[in-house]
């Protein structure tokens, strides 16, 4: 057994150093560099570690002092960015941000709540800004506008109920007060709106993990494609033929051409994994690498298959490529599942590509990997790796005009 | 002493071989030769026991070609194109060919230097095979055969589209094997240059032997 494995490390060195070049040392070099400027270069988004966006404080100038300006302060001291918030004078509140203690001033001016309940111009918020802030402050100007948005939405809202509510009393005063109390509970709704409606997001489209992972299925099966091309010269040159005479097995072969494409694997994609971990600390990195290296072994083996079954003058790379694109096209790579026809989804999952895809998409948010994954690579693999046996023992032959040319 | 006994191939149904038979004895170098699709390619394919033959039967030392791990250690292959790694040099190919072939250490060292030696590759052992010429990768490509110096040689086609100078230091090589007991069978389009080197000369035409005749000059 010593021995087999000393011929699969000869052929992993061989197939590598065969590989490499001046082009392919430059693109290893990049990668490692790359690799290097995001471990170190890019922020964490851990909590626990050096952070994006330092918390900010804010100062808050309340002159109309009502329910609804504390529960807009209230709502401010609540986010998650925002260190504390100073309600105090305006000379204060300025002498602050003179010191760059704050990021910005927000001055509610007086009697804002009552003037929002009347059909009247509301007297506007005051914002002063922090100069040397100047990018947290567009963000944070950005959410104020938001939040005013949602006042004039409320305001229009009540406007239409009262007009709708006017013909059913007759007595004015009980109006105003129905009006009131209306107005002040569905200011808070608003304030608060994750408590008036509770909304499920599971089956929304996270577009940033479903583009993630679709590169990264994409790339995988890539990376795939490159070992047609080196089994196809291996053939065309009489290396396979030579390999075969010194007794070398079928699995020493496939095994030293899986690890050697690891190398390109690695290569290619530890810039991004490294990337992801970062922007990702939350998901399962140990489920997200084996399901990048599960994918990988299996559409290898698939690819070395292929490489085989066909002749090696034969143009396969445009045939798989389709069948790449088919694949990740009823896996829900291309088109969301959801947009997907449920026969094009069935069809999906007899493809790996559908079972690594859907696992980097749960695993990004946090999931783990899809249930049945498991018995699921179990199968593939299986299949792959006999199929890749069947391929290399069959002897193809075909004669050509002109002479004989024996493939196999 | 390699025997072949009515060997039989057919590709899809269509006969290449219809029964051929000779034999070959040690230090012999026999040359096969035959128009396009004659059928010698199938027929040292079989013999390297890369491809299986239909019916019939091939030993070496009495060996069968059914004993595939022993008949293998005992053939060099050397086929028609350059099977090599362009990427590394000569001696980095002939190493990983000895590796290959199971040599470890100084056995490796010795085979690689004693058959790069044979074919006259050791002046340019540490070039890289992309910066060879044709003829001298040809040449590298029949030293990777000769590692371990195997009891039977099979060449296709060896000397196709090099020039002489090279074309002679092959046939020199060919002719060097019958002092090291080594059987040689080799294909090839030119009958003169069978001729020059070869013992005996098989004649293949629609997959049976036309001619097998003994050369006395």
């Amino acid at each position: 057994m010593a021995g087999k494995l000393r011929t699969v490390w000869q052929l992993i060195v061989f197939d590598m150093r065969s590989m490499l070049n001046i082009r392919t040392l430059m693109f290893v070099v990049i990668m490692l560099i790359l690799s290097a400027y995001l471990l170190w270069g890019l922020p964490s988004f851990e909590p626990d570690s050096s952070e994006l966006f330092q918390p900010v404080s804010f100062s808050v100038v309340d002159q109309d002092k009502t329910l609804l300006s504390k529960k807009i302060i209230e709502q401010i001291a609540e986010m998650e960015l925002v260190d504390q918030v100073y309600v105090e004078s305006l000379p204060a509140a300025s002498d602050r941000l003179e010191r760059n203690e704050s990021l910005m001033i927000l001055v509610i001016p007086d009697d804002f709540y009552a003037i929002s309940l009347r059909a009247e111009e509301r007297p506007p918020l005051m914002v002063h800004l922090n100069d040397r802030k100047p990018i947290e402050s567009s963000l944070f100007i950005r959410m104020l506008d938001n939040m005013s948005n949602s006042i004039e939405g409320v305001q229009a809202n009540y406007f239409a109920f009262a007009a709708h509510l006017r013909p059913l009393y007759h007595d004015n005063d009980e109006i105003v007060q129905i009006l009131d109390r209306a107005a002040s509970r569905g200011a808070f709704l608003v304030f608060g709106r994750r408590a008036v409606l509770s909304i499920d997001e599971s089956a929304k489209l996270n577009t940033v993990a479903f583009v993630i992972s679709s590169l990264m299925s994409l790339f995988i099966l890539l990376i795939s494609l490159l070992l047609i091309t080196q089994i196809q010269q291996e053939r065309a040159s009489g290396v396979r033929e030579r390999i075969i005479i010194a007794n070398v097995s079928w699995w020493q072969s496939v095994i030293a051409r899986q690890v050697s494409g690891l190398f390109w694997l690695t290569g290619t994609l530890i810039p991004m994994v490294i990337g992801l971990f970062k922007i990702y600390p939350e998901m399962n990195r140990l489920q997200f690498i084996l399901t990048i290296l599960a994918l990988y072994w299996i559409s290898a083996l698939l690819a070395q298959s292929a490489a085989n079954f066909a002749r090696p003058d034969q143009t396969i790379l445009l045939g798989a490529w389709l069948m790449i694109l088919a694949m990740m096209l009823s896996s829900g790579c291309i088109y969301p599942e959801q947009l997907l026809p449920s026969y094009i989804l069935k069809m999906g999952q007899i493809t790996p590509v559908y079972w690594a895809f859907q696992s980097f998409y749960r695993i990004l948010q946090g999931q783990g990997h899809l249930p049945f994954v498991i018995p699921a690579v179990i199968l593939f693999t299986a299949t792959a790796t006999g199929l890749s046996a069947f391929s290399w023992h069959l002897k193809r032959q075909s004669i050509e005009a002109g002479g004989s040319v024996c493939d196999f | 002493m390699l025997v072949v006994d009515n060997v039989h191939k057919a590709y899809q149904k269509e006969p290449v071989l219809n029964g051929v038979s000779f034999t070959c004895s040690p230090s012999q170098i026999v040359g096969i030769c035959g128009s396009n699709g004659a059928g010698k390619t199938t027929l040292i394919h079989i013999l390297a026991s890369i491809l299986p033959a239909d019916q019939g039967s091939v030993s070496l030392c009495q060996i069968p070609i059914t004993q595939p791990v022993q008949y293998r250690s005992m053939i060099g292959f050397v086929p028609q194109q350059v099977a090599l790694s362009p990427q590394l040099t000569v001696r980095q190919n002939l190493h990983f060919w000895a590796a290959i072939k199971g040599f470890t250490g100084t056995k490796r060292r010795e085979a690689v230097d004693s058959a790069a030696e044979m074919s006259h590759v050791t002046s340019f052992l540490q070039k890289k095979v992309a910066r060879c010429s044709g003829g001298m990768a040809r040449r590298v490509n029949l030293a990777a055969g000769l590692i371990g110096l195997p009891r039977l040689l099979l060449l296709d086609e060896p000397t196709a589209g090099i020039d002489e100078e090279n074309r002679d230091a092959i046939l020199k090589t060919i002719l060097s094997l019958k002092d090291h007991n080594c059987t040689v069978l080799m294909v090839n389009h030119y009958y003169q240059e069978l001729a020059s080197v070869c013992d005996r000369i098989i004649t293949l035409k629609d997959g049976v032997i036309a001619e097998a005749g003994v050369h006395g000059w």
